[in-house]
C-alpha cells in the first residue's frame, strides 16, 4: 500500500512530466536514445526486413531479417509436436477448455459445487479429446502428446495436484503432532533445497527402480509426479503462511461452535486461507509454466522441446534466433496474461477483504 | 479478549485431549508404520531390480577411477582420477557459476531498481520493460538461446576478434592473459584472510572502547600482510598470453561459451527478480524518514548511508537470500548446455556405473548442503543488519 | 478402519516388491500379448518416427522382428523413447523388455550391471570427424584438440581412455543429444566430433554445407559393437532373440529373402533352408514359439542384409556401407553358428 497507483496524465501533463527537472529531462533524453537504439534494429530485423513466407531455408538469404517463414512452416510441429496432424484441433480445443476451467477456478465467486461439476465434465471431455478411443475419435497415445498442449497439461495438473498435496502438508506443518510436523518439515525443506531438475531426474530414472513393476507411471505421468512433488512443497509453504495469517478468532469461533478439526479446516479455515494465498498461487502457476520447460531434459516434447525439434529440419538450418524468440514470446505472453489476470483478481478479492478487516 | 470463551474452550479441550491424544497417537504411529513400510518396499524393489551388490555397496564407487574428461575445472582433473574428485570438480564449477551469477545479478538488479525509481519516466518504463521481458521467459530457454548465440554468433578460432593483443574472442570462448600460478599466491590468500580477521578484531575492540580506527589503518591491516608475503617471495609475477597453438588458443585464462552462457542467462533472468526485490525494499521506507533526516541537517549521502541503506538491507535480505538460493539451484540447468557442473558429472557417472539411486542422492545432498551454507551465511548477514539498526 | 487400510496398502507394496516373478520373460510376454521396446526417436535410419508417425529404423526393426518371432506379426510392440541416462534403469526395472537403442556391448554392462546382449547386431567402431581446415589426418595429430562428445555414452569414456593411453590431451564439449552435438561441431565449437563412423557419415551428408570439408578418419579408436539388451535371468527369451539374430544372418547366407521366403518354404529342397524355416524339425516349437517363426521374422524385416540395407545401407537414403557388417564370405565379420 506504499505505492500509489500511477495515474495516467493526459498528453500535455505527460509531456510536462518528461521535462520536470533538468536532470529528469536529460535522463529521459538518454533513455529515449537508448530505447531507439535498441528498438530500431529489433524492428528492422523482426518486421521491416523479415521474410514472412517460403517453403525452405532458401527463402531467407543471408542478410535478410527475421525468417518468420520458418515459424510459419513449422508452426504445427512447434505448437502440437507429434500429435497426429489431422487430429490437432482436438488438442487445441481440449487445451482451451482446460485453460477456461483454470481461469474460472481462480475466481473465488465461482467456488462451489457447480465448479466441481464443471471440472468433472471438463476433465472427462478433455481426456476424451486428447486420448480419443471412442467412435469418431481415433486414439492418440499419450507418448504423442506434445508442444503447447503438453506444457499446459503439465502446468495445470502439476499445480492442481500440487495444491491438493500441499493441503495436508501445510496442515501437518502447522500441526501440534510432532510426527506430522517433522515429516512435513523434512519434506518441504528438502524439496526447497534441491533444484527442480534433480526431482525430475528422480521421477524419470528412480521411479521405475523403486516402484514395483506395473505401478510405474509412463512418461508424462512421471514428469508430472516430479512437478507435483516439487511445487507442492512450495505451495505448502505459501498455504502455511495463509493459515497463520488468519486471525486466531476464526479458530476460537469454530471451537466455541463445537466444530471438530476437519469440518473446521474444510469449511472455515481453508477457504479463507485460499483466498489469501490466491496471488501466491498465481505466481506459482507462472513459475510452474516456466518450470515445465525443464522436462525437455528428461526427453519430453513440451513446447520448448518441439521448438528445439523444429531446428533439426535439414531444409531449415540455422534459424535458431527466430525459433527461440518466438518461443520466448509465446511464454512471455502466457506468463504476462496470467500475471495480469492475477492482479485483477487480487484487486477484486484480496484487496476487498483487507479493507474489511 | 473474550476470556470466558477461551476458558470454556480450554476446559472443553482438556476433556477432549484425553480422548484425542489416543487417536492422535494412533494416527501418528500408523503414519510412521506406513512410511517405514513404503520405504522398505521401495528398497526391496530397488534391490531386486538392480540385482547383486548394487544397493549394499553404497557410495564406495566414489573412490573408483573415472574414465571421462570434463571440459573445464578449477582443480587439476583428468581421466583416471576418482569419481569423487569429478564430483568435486562439478561442485566447484557450480559454485563458480553461482557466485558470478549472484554478484552480477545483484549489481544489475540494483541498477534496474534505481532506474525504475529515477525521476525520468522513460528510464523507469525502460527498466519495467526489461523486467517484464526477462522474468516471463523460462530460464532454460534463455540459457539455450545464449549458448547457441555465443557459438553461432562469434567468429571461429582462426578469425578471432582481438580488440587488443592477448585478448581473443571466439566461439570457443574468451581468451585473456592470465597470471601464471605460483605457491606465493596461496600464502598471500592466507595472509589476506589473517589481515581481514585482524582488522575485524581490532575495530571491534576499538568500538568496545568507544574509539574509532581510521579507514587507512584498517586498509593497511588488510593489505600489508599479503603484500609482504608477495615481496618475500621475490614478487613472482609473470603474465601468460594466450597464443594460437595447434587447434586452439593456449595459455592465459579461458572463459568458455558454456560458462559465459550460464552467467549471462542467470544474470539477466535473476536481475529482473532482484530489481523488484530491491525496488520494493527502497520504496518500503516511508518518505518521512528522509524528511526527518533532512530536518536533522544530514547530507544526501549521509541520509543514504545512515538512513536508507541500512533499513533497505533489512527489508531485502530475506527475499534476496531466496533469490541467491534460486541462482544456485538453477545453475543445475547447465546440464542442458554441457557445462560440467554437479548434475552433468552425476549424469556421466550414472551412465558409467548405473548407480542411479546413489547419483541422484548425491545431487540432492550436494544442493541441500550448498543451500544450507548459503542460508547460514545470509542469516549471519541478516542478523548483522538487524542489529545495526538498533 | 483407516489403520487396516494402511496396513493392507503397505503389505501390497511389500508383496509386489518381493514377489518379483521368477518365470521366464518369454512366457510373461506371451501372456501379456505385447512386447515393450525401449528405443530412440530422433535418429533417422536407427530409431525415429517417419513422416507418417510410424516407428522406423534399424533398432526399431529389431523389436518388430522379435514381435514377429513371438506373435507371428511385427506389430505387437509398444515403443518407448528412452534417453541415454534412462536406458539402463528403465530396462532394469522391467518397464521395457528389450532395449534396442544402439547400446554398445561391454563387459561391465554384460556382467556387473546384470544384462544380456543379443548379437552384437551392428559391428562398428568409434571414429572421429574433423574439420578439413585443421589439416589433421590421423589421431596422433589431435593432441590439444577440442572434441564434441555425446553426454553419457561410452564414446566419452573410450575417447578419454585413448588419449590417456597415448599421452595426449583434449578438451571435451558435451552435448545432450545428437542434434545438439552435430550442430556444435558444424558451428566449429569443436575441432572434431566422435561417434561411430556410419553415424558420422549420415550427419556429414545431411547437415554439412560442403561434405568434403570434413574428414572422417578411416581407423577407429575403439571397437563399438552395438547390441540390443535384455535383463539377465530369462534364458529362453535370451536364446530366442540370440538365435533370431543368427537366423537372420543365416538367411542371408542361404539367400532367403523377404521376397522369396514363401517360395522357399514351398519349394526349397536345401535341408539347411528347410531347418531354418521350420519345414523340417521342431526347433521353433521346442523354443516355445511357432515352428515357422523365422518365416515370420524374415517376412517382417527380411534377412540380415535386407534389415541393414533397408534402414541404413544401399536401399536407404543414408547409404552407409556394410563394412564389418557384411557377411564373412563378402569380406565382413558378420557370421552365425550352424543351424543344426
Amino acid at each position: 500500500m506504499m505505492q500509489q497507483v500511477r495515474t495516467h496524465p493526459p498528453l500535455i501533463a505527460g509531456l510536462k512530466e518528461l521535462v520536470k527537472t533538468p536532470t529528469a529531462a536529460l535522463m529521459n533524453l538518454v533513455a529515449l536514445v537508448a530505447f531507439i537504439a535498441i528498438l530500431k534494429p529489433i524492428v528492422e530485423w523482426g518486421l521491416i526486413d523479415a521474410v514472412w513466407s517460403g517453403t525452405d531455408g532458401s527463402a531467407c538469404p543471408q542478410g535478410s531479417g527475421a525468417c518468420w517463414a520458418f515459424i510459419r512452416d513449422k508452426s504445427r510441429l512447434i505448437f502440437f509436436g507429434r500429435f497426429p496432424l489431422d487430429q490437432q484441433w482436438r488438442a487445441g480445443v481440449a487445451t482451451a477448455l482446460l485453460v477456461l476451467l483454470v481461469a474460472a477456478s481462480l475466481t473465488p465467486t465461482f467456488w462451489g459445487r457447480k465448479l466441481g461439476v464443471a471440472w468433472a465434465v471438463g476433465l472427462a471431455t478433455y481426456f476424451l479429446l486428447m486420448a480419443g478411443g471412442v467412435p469418431g475419435l481415433t486414439p492418440v497415445p499419450s507418448a504423442e502428446w506434445g508442444g503447447l498442449p503438453l506444457t499446459i497439461l503439465l502446468t495445470v495438473f502439476g499445480v492442481g495436484f500440487g495444491l491438493v498435496l500441499s493441503v495436508p502438508v501445510a496442515l501437518a506443518k502447522t500441526s501440534k503432532l510432532p510426527v506430522f510436523k517433522v515429516a512435513a518439515t523434512i519434506y518441504v525443506e528438502a524439496i526447497r533445497g534441491v533444484p527442480l531438475i534433480s526431482v525430475l531426474f528422480m521421477a524419470s530414472i528412480l521411479l521405475p527402480v523403486i516402484l514395483p513393476e506395473g505401478l510405474t507411471p509412463g512418461g508424462i505421468g512421471r514428469a508430472l509426479a516430479g512437478i507435483v512433488v516439487f511445487f507442492a512443497a512450495y505451495m505448502a509453504e505459501v498455504l502455511r503462511g495463509g493459515l497463520q495469517s488468519l486471525p486466531k478468532g476464526q479458530y476460537e469461533a469454530c471451537a466455541s461452535l463445537g466444530l471438530r478439526y476437519w469440518p473446521m479446516m474444510l469449511k472455515v479455515i481453508l477457504p479463507q486461507a485460499f483466498v489469501i494465498v490466491l496471488p501466491a498461487i498465481v505466481n506459482m502457476i507462472i513459475a510452474a509454466l516456466k518450470g515445465t520447460s525443464l522436462v525437455v531434459i528428461v526427453a519430453m516434447m513440451d513446447f520448448l522441446g518441439t521448438t528445439k525439434a523444429s531446428l533439426a529440419d535439414p531444409d531449415w538450418i540455422g534459424f535458431y534466433v527466430e525459433a527461440y524468440v518466438f518461443a520466448g514470446l509465446v511464454y512471455g505472453i502466457m506468463c504476462g496474461a496470467i500475471s495480469w489476470y492475477g492482479r485483477r483478481i487480487e484487486k477484486r478479492f484480496v484487496g476487498a477483504r483487507e479493507h474489511k478487516n | 479478549m473474550k476470556a470466558g470463551a477461551l476458558l470454556l474452550g480450554a476446559s472443553n479441550g482438556m476433556r477432549l485431549t484425553a480422548l484425542l491424544r489416543q487417536r492422535d497417537v494412533q494416527a501418528q504411529l500408523a503414519f510412521v508404520a506406513l512410511v517405514v513400510l513404503v520405504v522398505w518396499g521401495m528398497v526391496q524393489n530397488a534391490a531386486s531390480v538392480e540385482g547383486r551388490d548394487a544397493v549394499q555397496s553404497g557410495f564406495g564407487f566414489l573412490w573408483d577411477r573415472a574414465s571421462f574428461q570434463l571440459g573445464e575445472s578449477l582443480i587439476p582433473y583428468g581421466a583416471g582420477d576418482t569419481y569423487g574428485r569429478a564430483f568435486l570438480v562439478g561442485i566447484l564449477n557450480t559454485v563458480k557459476v553461482a557466485i558470478c551469477g549472484i554478484v552480477l545479478s545483484t549489481v544489475l538488479g540494483l541498477m534496474i531498481a534505481l532506474g525504475q525509481l529515477s525521476p525520468s519516466v522513460l528510464t523507469a518504463r525502460l527498466c519495467r520493460l526489461y523486467i517484464e521481458i526477462f522474468r516471463n521467459m523460462p530460464l532454460l530457454l534463455q540459457l539455450i538461446f545464449w549458448h547457441t548465440f555465443l557459438i553461432r554468433g562469434l567468429p571461429v578460432v582462426r578469425q578471432a576478434l582481438s580488440p587488443v593483443d592477448g585478448v581473443y574472442l571466439t566461439n570457443r570462448g574468451l581468451f585473456i592473459p592470465g597470471i601464471v600460478g605460483h605457491v606465493a599466491y596461496g600464502w598471500m590468500a592466507l595472509a589476506l584472510a589473517l589481515g581481514v580477521a585482524a582488522a575485524v578484531i581490532v575495530s571491534r575492540i576499538a568500538r568496545q572502547r568507544d574509539t574509532q580506527i581510521s579507514a587507512g589503518w584498517r586498509a593497511a591491516l588488510v593489505l600489508v600482510p599479503p603484500l609482504a608475503v608477495f615481496l618475500a617471495f621475490g614478487a613472482p609475477l609473470s603474465v601468460d598470453l594466450p597464443h594460437l597453438a595447434g587447434f586452439n588458443f593456449k595459455g592465459g585464462w579461458t572463459l568458455s561459451p558454456e560458462f559465459a552462457a550460464m552467467v549471462i542467462g542467470l544474470t539477466l533472468y535473476t536481475a529482473a527478480f532482484n530489481a523488484e526485490i530491491i525496488r520494493a525494499g527502497i520504496q518500503g521506507i516511508p518518505k518521512g524518514q528522509t524528511e526527518a533526516a533532512l530536518a536533522l541537517g544530514l547530507h544526501r549521502r549521509q541520509i543514504m548511508r545512515l538512513v536508507i541503506i541500512p533499513q533497505t538491507l533489512r527489508i531485502i535480505t530475506p527475499p534476496m537470500t531466496n533469490s541467491y538460493l534460486n541462482i544456485t539451484k538453477e545453475s543445475s540447468l547447465a546440464v542442458a548446455i554441457g557445462y560440467p557442473e554437479v548434475v552433468r558429472v552425476a549424469n556421466i557417472t550414472l551412465a558409467e556405473t548405473n548407480r542411479s539411486i546413489e547419483c541422484i542422492a548425491l545431487i540432492m545432498i550436494i544442493y541441500l548442503t550448498l543451500s544450507l551454507i548459503i542460508s547460514a551465511l545470509l542469516n549471519l548477514a541478516n542478523a548483522r543488519v538487524q542489529l545495526e539498526q538498533r | 478402519m483407516r489403520m487396516r487400510l494402511l496396513t493392507t496398502m503397505a503389505a501390497v507394496v511389500g508383496l509386489t516388491a518381493t514377489g518379483a516373478a521368477a518365470a521366464d520373460l518369454l512366457d510373461e510376454i506371451k501372456d501379456r500379448g505385447e512386447l515393450t521396446c525401449g528405443t530412440l526417436d530422433y535418429l533417422a535410419g536407427v530409431g525415429y518416427l517417419d513422416d507418417n508417425g510410424n516407428w522406423s529404423g534399424f533398432d526399431v526393426d529389431f523389436c518388430k522382428a522379435a514381435s514377429a518371432a513371438i506373435f507371428g506379426t511385427p506389430d505387437k510392440v509398444k515403443f518407448v523413447a528412452v534417453t541415454g541416462a534412462q536406458k539402463f534403469p528403465v530396462l532394469a526395472s522391467g518397464e521395457i523388455d528389450i532395449l534396442s537403442r544402439s547400446v554398445t556391448a561391454t563387459i561391465s554392462r554384460d556382467t556387473t550391471l546384470g544384462f544380456d546382449y543379443i548379437g552384437p547386431n551392428m559391428l562398428s567402431g568409434q571414429g572421429l570427424m574433423v574439420h578439413k581446415e585443421t589439416g589433421a589426418t590421423d589421431y596422433d595429430q589431435m593432441d590439444g584438440a577440442t572434441i564434441c562428445v555425446l553426454a553419457g555414452t561410452v564414446t566419452e569414456r573410450y575417447l578419454a581412455d585413448y588419449f590417456a593411453a597415448h599421452n595426449m590431451s583434449f578438451t571435451p564439449v558435451a552435448a545432450e543429444n545428437g542434434d545438439q552435438l552435430f550442430a556444435m561441431y558444424f558451428d566449429n565449437r569443436c575441432d572434431a566430433v566422435t561417434m561411430e563412423p556410419p553415424y558420422l557419415a549420415i550427419r556429414r551428408n545431411k547437415m554439412a554445407e560442403n561434405p568434403e570439408d570434413h574428414v572422417i578418419f578411416e581407423d577407429v579408436i575403439a571397437k563399438s559393437f552395438e547390441a540390443p539388451f535384455i535383463r539377465e535371468g530369462s534364458p529362453r527369451f535370451y536364446k530366442l532373440l540370440q538365435w533370431m539374430h543368427y537366423g537372420m544372418v543365416t538367411a542371408e547366407e542361404l539367400g532367403v529373402t523377404k521376397e522369396n521366403v514363401d517360395d522357399m518354404v514351398a519349394n526349397s529342397t536345401d535341408p539347411r533352408v528347410q531347418r531354418l524355416l521350420g519345414v523340417d524339425g521342431n526347433i521353433g516349437a521346442d523354443m516355445g514359439v511357432a515352428n515357422d517363426w523365422m518365416v515370420n521374422v524374415i517376412k517382417a524385416v527380411g534377412n540380415y542384409g535386407e534389415f541393414y540395407d533397408n534402414n541404413l545401407g544401399a536401399n536407404s537414403p543414408l547409404q552407409v556401407p556394410r563394412g564389418l557388417n557384411a557377411l564373412v564370405r563378402d569380406g565382413g565379420a558378420m557370421t552365425a553358428p550352424g543351424w543344426q
